[in-house]
């Protein structure tokens, strides 16, 4: 009888344990998605802006909409003004559209309280001439320089650093997590 | 819903669209007349369609760089490699339907291959060319 309320009673710390276990971890997974959740909504608030289909129908059918927050606002501006010669093409906007775009840029671009990414690229841009492609603000460069160029401009399935829907799946959802990055033709980057 | 009406629905849907575009385009065409344009040929829009020209770069340039010469297929970006829908209304309705956007294209991709906007005459045989295929 001793015995068998013994086994009973170890049976249940044992029970009440495990389930304390499991309790802790679900609680700390709910906190690390919440934890994602907020800084990939803030990253990606600009598709809720009412101008990005706007945006992304004048300036995402030729290469990747990217996320404005990637610049700041002067880059964005100094871009507009010569779409005549943009990279080499030619992406001119009649007037009253490039005055909307520009807004949803400026409203959108790198800054305080513009998510993950907006913030870490303009402390990276502070004090500095405004950079004129995404590709070359330190932070970018940063978070690129150790994939070997085989993988990227070596790579048909890539081709370049601005492709970045390529490896990055969800980039068109504003979503740039490491975790999501495969590369065409090698898979995972883990560094 | 009645199952036997979904077809006839769809293929009102596709007229409609069929209309739009050829209003849209008819529309364009007797604009480039009114500026003194005769008569347009289609045939010399495909001339100039796969016509390629040289460029700052060095590597000629034609409508084909990117559309492709198969215009019923999807194309891809000279510079970017970024996919785009077929250019053929044929099998892509959405295209040839907003002057706006026929406006802006011509503008741009006259610029990048040819180095110059084109005149009402070449915008409008490659019109009539592209609106059959």
């Amino acid at each position: 009888m001793k015995k068998t309320l013994i086994s009973l009673l170890v049976v249940t710390g044992v029970g009440i344990s495990a389930v304390g276990l499991v309790a802790g971890e679900r609680g700390e997974r709910h906190h690390n998605e919440d934890h994602e959740r907020h800084e990939h909504g803030s990253s990606a608030a600009y598709r809720s802006d009412p101008q990005y289909d706007l945006y992304k129908s004048e300036c995402g059918d030729c290469h990747m909409a990217y996320p404005p927050s990637m610049l700041p606002v002067a880059s964005w501006q100094g871009m507009m003004t010569v779409l005549d010669d943009h990279f080499g093409d030619n992406a001119e906007l009649d007037v009253a559209t490039a005055k909307e775009v520009t807004a949803f840029l400026g409203r959108n671009a790198a800054g305080e309280g513009s998510g993950e990414y907006g913030e870490r690229s303009w402390r990276a841009t502070q004090g500095l001439a405004p950079p004129l492609r995404i590709t070359e603000t330190d932070y970018f460069r940063g978070q690129h320089h150790e994939i070997p160029d085989k993988m990227v401009t070596g790579n048909p399935d890539v081709g370049s650093l601005s492709r970045c829907e390529s490896c990055h799946r969800e980039a068109e959802l504003g979503n740039f997590d490491e975790h999501g990055v495969r590369i065409p033709g090698y898979g995972r980057w883990d560094d | 819903m009645n199952i036997s009406i979904i077809p006839s629905l769809v293929l009102v849907g596709l007229l409609a669209a069929a209309a739009v575009q050829a209003g849209t385009v008819d529309d364009l065409l007797a604009e480039y007349q009114s500026k003194g344009v005769g008569s347009f040929d289609a045939s010399a829009g495909e001339v100039l369609w796969q016509q390629r020209f040289p460029s700052s770069d060095g590597v000629e340039r034609a409508c084909t760089s990117c559309h492709t010469s198969d215009l019923r297929q999807k194309g891809r970006h000279a510079v970017t490699g970024k996919t785009m829908e077929p250019l053929a209304p044929s099998v892509n309705a959405k295209r040839f339907s907003k002057r706006r956007q026929i406006e802006k294209w011509f503008k741009r991709n006259c610029k990048w291959t040819l180095g110059r906007e084109c005149t009402a005459q070449e915008k409008g045989d490659l019109l009539s060319f592209l609106r059959k295929q």
